[in-house]
Order: structure tokens, then C-alpha cells, then sequence
């Protein structure tokens, strides 16, 4: 009976640490299995981190395009905050994936007011038809290198980062409050980017804004990176 | 187990089927993704939902996910649908977390239910239903038993914590939590 082991594999669930391998009777399975259940359901566990995504895109951009395109960008732009570049320029300079970096650098200098994305260079991408972006509707969109949301504020269209400037979790859409909720520390934004909640000791930067516009039926984002 | 060649194989990548329709190359329409960063970003908070629901931590979670992307975006044609895509991808996460078991615990613990996930993965924005689930769960379980799991698991405390709270000792705390989860896996039934 390997009971002890079993405990042991609760334990690190616990914990939310990689369990001890060993080999398992088949008795043991229904406690594992119910304890991966259980771990599941802590609120945000199912989440994964901000650190976790940019990494893994950095390694994937590596073995795919054979180069260190992420990590160059992501180094470079630790390197714009140290010197004082503003949070456009960096973010413009790379997308969102090193736009990450840079927010998660920038939550203990000061905060910069809401930040608008310029791409110095980069494409308009169409991320919608604009017949799905009626007014008082929001729309989220993921292009090669951000995600974000559209919104249609009685007309007038805006875009926002849809990551969250705290750890770079995707944020979700709240049609009931009207407002994006990071699911990982229970911050919100209003639909312009606006900080509306958070619970960190520091103040929050509010969501970068995109370039859009419509043009021949679609709504286009300005992405900085082309595919 | 572990790489199971059919699902891996380049042939089994969805679109090479000669009926399928000549795909859209770089197309950004609505059913399409202009490239792996695209790929990859819509789905890479999907495919750790579904991992770390079917390991518990989030180191394997980390690892498997990872597996699972670099397994399966460089034979992945970018041209084919966002469905297809998703399911390759889910196909390839189902043999991925099939070798995870096999190797470090010599028998399948977990298995991805592929029906289910696959449709899970088409909401707009994933969601997921673990904390429901697991509050049904505990809500059908003896009060005891609901007790102990939701102290350890949903408040992370210690045994010691726990038998504390629970006013009984360490080891009636231990043989109190495996009842519980032996019982807990028979009420889930089918359903992990």
C-alpha cells in the first residue's frame, strides 16, 4: 500500500509543487485524481502566469523562426526602462509580449498615466469585421504579437491592451459590470483602460491603448510587429 | 506510451485531409490565425487550463504545456481553421499528458477527455468550471469529510492546521483526509 506516497503526492498539490514521481497502484489513483480535482478548483489556480507565457513564446520563437527575437526584445526592453525610454516606445518597439516585461518592471518605479501604443512601424491588421463591433459591443481580439479588446462606445471605436499591467495575466470581459477583470489578483479596468480596482500597494498603470480604425468593412489594429 | 505516432504525425495535422478546401494562406479572417504567435496566444491559456486540471500543480502544468506547443506548432499548418488547430492541439495535449503518467507513475491517472475540452476550448474567453465543480463535489460529501478537503485544498492549511481546526489529532487528520478523497473520487464518478 503506498498510502504514504499518495499523502505525499496530496501534499506538493497542496502546495502546488510538482509531486515526487513513483509508481502508483491502482488503488492510489481515485485519491490522486481527486486531489488534482480539488487543487483545480482554488480560485485562479487554473490561471497561468504572465512570467510563463512571455518565456514559453521566447523559447517557441527560438526553436520556430531559429532566432532569439523574443528574448532580444524582451532584454531590450528591460533595458529602455533602466534608461528611462517611455513605456510607448518600448512597447511599440516589440508588442505586448515585451510590453509585459516592461509593465512588470514598471510596477515599482512610478506610474505613467494611461499609455498609448504608437508603433513607429508594424501593420494595420484586421482583427473584426466591423458589422460584429456594433455600438456599445466589445470584441476581443488577438493578433501575432497582442491581445487586446475593441470597443464600440456609440461609434466611436478605441482598443485597449487586453493584459493586465500588473503580471501580464489575459484579462476577461465583465458584460455584467461593463468592465475587464484580471482573473489572477482581481484587479479591474473600465473599457477605456481606466484602473478601477486593485489590491497592491503600489498604483496600477492603467491599459495601454491600440491604434485602430475601419476600414473597408474591417476593424484594423496597428500592430507593431508584422507576422 | 508516450508519442503516439498517428496523433503526432505531420499527417495527422488537421487540413492535409486532399478533401479539405485549398487553405487560405496568412488569412487574419475570423476562422483562420495569421501565424504561430497568433496560435499560440489564443490558446495557450486554454491548453494550461486543461493541463493544470488534469495534474493539480503548476510546474507539470508549466512543463506539459510547454510539451505541447513545441510538439505541435512546427508541423502545424498556420492556414488551417481555428477548430482544427484546437483540436490538433488538443490531440496532442491528450498523448503528452498520456507519457506524462505513464513514465513518472507507470499508470494513467488523468486523461483528457476530448470531446469535452474541445468544446470548453471554443469559448470566447475560457473559463474555468473547476471551483463549481469542486463546490458540488464538496456539497455532496458527509459534512466531515467536506470539512477536511475544503481546509487542506481551498484554504491550504497544514495537517497540523487542520487537525487543529478540526479538534482531533494529526493522524486521525491524515486517515480523515484519504477517507475523504477515496470518497470524493467515487462521488466525481466519471467525471475527471
Amino acid at each position: 500500500m503506498s498510502e504514504r506516497r499518495v499523502r505525499a503526492f496530496v501534499e506538493s498539490l497542496r502546495r502546488n509543487r510538482r509531486p515526487e514521481r513513483f509508481d502508483a497502484k491502482p488503488e492510489d489513483v481515485d485519491a490522486m485524481r481527486a486531489a488534482i480535482e480539488l487543487s483545480s478548483g482554488r480560485p485562479g489556480a487554473t490561471l497561468p502566469s504572465g512570467d510563463f507565457v512571455n518565456d514559453l513564446h521566447g523559447r517557441l520563437a527560438a526553436q520556430l523562426e531559429g532566432d532569439d527575437t523574443a528574448r532580444d526584445a524582451a532584454s531590450l526592453s528591460r533595458r529602455a526602462v533602466i534608461g528611462g525610454i517611455s513605456a510607448a516606445a518600448a512597447a511599440a518597439a516589440a508588442g505586448v509580449i515585451v510590453d509585459r516585461q516592461f509593465l512588470r518592471a514598471s510596477t515599482t518605479p512610478k506610474v505613467a498615466a494611461s499609455q498609448e501604443l504608437v508603433p513607429d512601424e508594424g501593420i494595420w491588421q484586421p482583427v473584426a469585421a466591423a458589422n460584429e463591433v456594433a455600438p456599445g459591443q466589445v470584441v476581443r481580439f488577438t493578433t501575432a504579437s497582442s491581445v487586446g479588446f475593441v470597443v464600440n462606445d456609440g461609434g466611436q471605436l478605441s482598443a485597449i491592451s487586453g493584459v493586465c499591467t500588473h503580471q501580464g495575466c489575459l484579462l476577461r470581459h465583465n458584460e455584467a459590470e461593463g468592465q475587464l477583470d484580471c482573473p489572477c489578483h482581481r484587479a479591474a479596468f473600465s473599457l477605456h483602460g481606466k484602473v478601477l480596482r486593485h489590491q497592491f500597494p503600489e498604483p496600477l498603470p492603467a491599459l495601454p491603448q491600440m491604434q485602430v480604425r475601419e476600414r473597408e468593412g474591417q476593424i484594423e489594429i496597428n500592430d507593431a510587429r508584422p507576422v | 506510451m508516450g508519442d503516439d505516432p498517428p496523433r503526432h504525425s505531420p499527417a495527422a495535422v488537421p487540413g492535409d485531409s486532399p478533401d479539405a478546401p485549398p487553405p487560405r494562406l496568412h488569412s487574419v479572417g475570423s476562422d483562420t490565425y495569421s501565424g504561430w504567435r497568433a496560435i499560440y496566444l489564443d490558446n495557450v491559456e486554454r491548453l494550461y487550463r486543461i493541463m493544470y486540471a488534469h495534474v493539480g500543480n503548476r510546474a507539470d502544468a508549466e512543463d506539459l504545456t510547454s510539451e505541447v506547443f513545441q510538439a505541435a506548432l512546427k508541423p502545424l499548418r498556420v492556414s488551417a481553421s481555428i477548430g482544427e488547430v484546437r483540436a490538433y492541439l488538443l490531440a496532442t495535449a491528450r498523448t503528452v499528458l498520456a507519457g506524462h503518467w505513464q513514465r513518472h507513475y507507470g499508470l494513467e491517472v488523468t486523461a483528457i477527455d476530448l470531446e469535452r475540452e474541445r468544446a470548453s476550448m471554443d469559448h470566447a474567453q475560457p473559463e474555468s468550471d473547476a471551483p463549481q465543480r469542486v463546490r458540488t463535489l464538496l456539497a455532496d460529501l458527509p459534512e466531515r469529510y467536506a470539512e477536511i478537503l475544503r481546509l487542506r485544498f481551498l484554504e491550504s492549511r497544514s495537517l497540523k492546521d487542520t487537525a487543529r481546526a478540526m479538534n482531533i489529532s494529526v493522524g486521525n487528520a491524515k486517515v480523515l483526509q484519504h477517507r475523504a478523497l477515496q470518497r470524493a473520487a467515487t462521488t466525481q464518478g466519471g467525471e475527471a
